[in-house]
């Protein structure tokens, strides 16, 4: 049985990542590097991802490319679930890995895509060029063509949504998931008191 | 040069502040005069100050700052007024009425400084979702929003 899944999963994976359509997800200037890596000098279709969908439910990589704020995130996170299985993210840029230059003390941008949709390919750069994002795609298939389907369930497994959708309507900030505990890897901040008096100069 | 150079009737009770490195006016205009007075700014011919090109929020120690930035197309002129509003009471009467790009300025205003445009015809939050808590531009401002908490660092 498991050797004629593998072979199954030898098609497969070779069939589905030499053809991946991106979804056209752009919030930031890392999009302008994606629109410049999809045109003629860079070419994506030479790898088989030229075919960048408007909607989410015909495509099957979702490159975040630009800052997530609160207000986006939920949209980002229900576009992700009206992707189809098997899908796949790739974090592009400095904002969606960690949060990049707003990851110290911003009140509005979300530290990091992995705290809302599971990562495949982290690719850093502030904006990375658009060489990095046909690497980064390239890394993607490279995973996608050793990986079988229990692998790839065991993976979704361990990196669920850590949010989740308020019940109330009025409510439009995504909310901490209470069946995961959060456990928090970024620098801790030393020496700030949240109650210190603040200077008005 | 210590006066304005703009002529505004002695009633609306306009003071000059300062002048800018480059050789924009800054006048200050009390709250309650302040519809008034950008309407003869408007709509008097000697100065036709038909541009509003910025509408912002200062927290000041004591007190908050909303600044107009305004521009005449026909003498190519600027000036910036300041409207200086307590902590207490951050009221200022909505300039929708005179220039309709005030409306999304003082929606933005009203999100980040929690200063309120009295009269303004749909008076919400612009950028940040609508049930946040606070008003982050702020100086006093802290993100303690316990429904972010998967957020902190």
């Amino acid at each position: 049985m498991k050797i004629i899944l593998t072979a199954v999963d030898v098609v497969y994976n070779w069939a589905r990542s030499n053809s991946l359509w991106p979804l056209t997800f752009a919030t930031s200037c890392c999009g302008i590097e994606m629109i410049s890596t999809s045109a003629a000098s860079f070419d994506i279709a030479r790898f088989g991802a030229e075919v960048f969908r408007a909607s989410p439910r015909q495509s099957d990589l979702m490159i975040t490319a630009g800052t997530i704020t609160h207000k986006m995130a939920p949209a980002m996170l229900q576009l992700y679930e009206q992707m189809p299985e098997p899908k796949y993210v790739i974090a592009m840029g400095a904002c969606c890995v960690t949060g990049g230059m707003y990851e110290n003390d911003s009140y509005s941008v979300v530290r990091g895509v992995d705290r809302i949709i599971p990562v495949d390919v982290y690719l850093p750069g502030c904006p990375p060029r658009p060489e990095a994002l046909l690497d980064a795609i390239i890394k993607l298939q490279k995973k996608m063509k050793t990986e079988s389907l229990m692998e790839r369930r065991e993976f979704l497994e361990a990196h669920k949504p850590k949010v989740t959708y308020s019940d109330d309507r009025s409510c439009e900030v995504l909310l901490p998931n209470p069946e995961i505990e959060v456990i928090h890897w970024g620098v801790q901040k030393t020496g700030y008191d949240k109650n210190a008096e603040v200077s008005n100069v | 040069m210590s006066e304005s150079s703009i002529a505004i009737d002695q009633k609306y009770g306009v003071k000059f502040l300062d002048r800018t490195s480059d050789n924009i006016e800054v006048v200050q205009v009390k709250p309650d005069m302040l519809v008034e007075t950008v309407t003869y700014l408007k709509m008097n011919k000697d100065t036709q100050f038909d541009v509003l090109y910025s509408v912002s929020g200062v927290d000041k120690d004591g007190c908050f700052e909303v600044v107009y930035h305004l521009f005449s197309t026909i003498f190519s002129k600027n000036l910036v007024l300041k409207v200086i509003i307590t902590k207490n009471c951050p009221d200022v009467p909505s300039l929708t009425g005179v220039y309709s790009a005030a409306d999304w300025h003082e929606r933005e205003t009203y999100d980040l400084f929690g200063i309120n445009f009295l009269n303004h015809p749909n008076p919400e939050r612009l950028l940040l979702p609508n049930d946040w808590k606070g008003h982050p531009l702020r100086k006093d401002y802290v993100n303690d929003d316990e429904r972010l908490s998967w957020n902190a660092r």
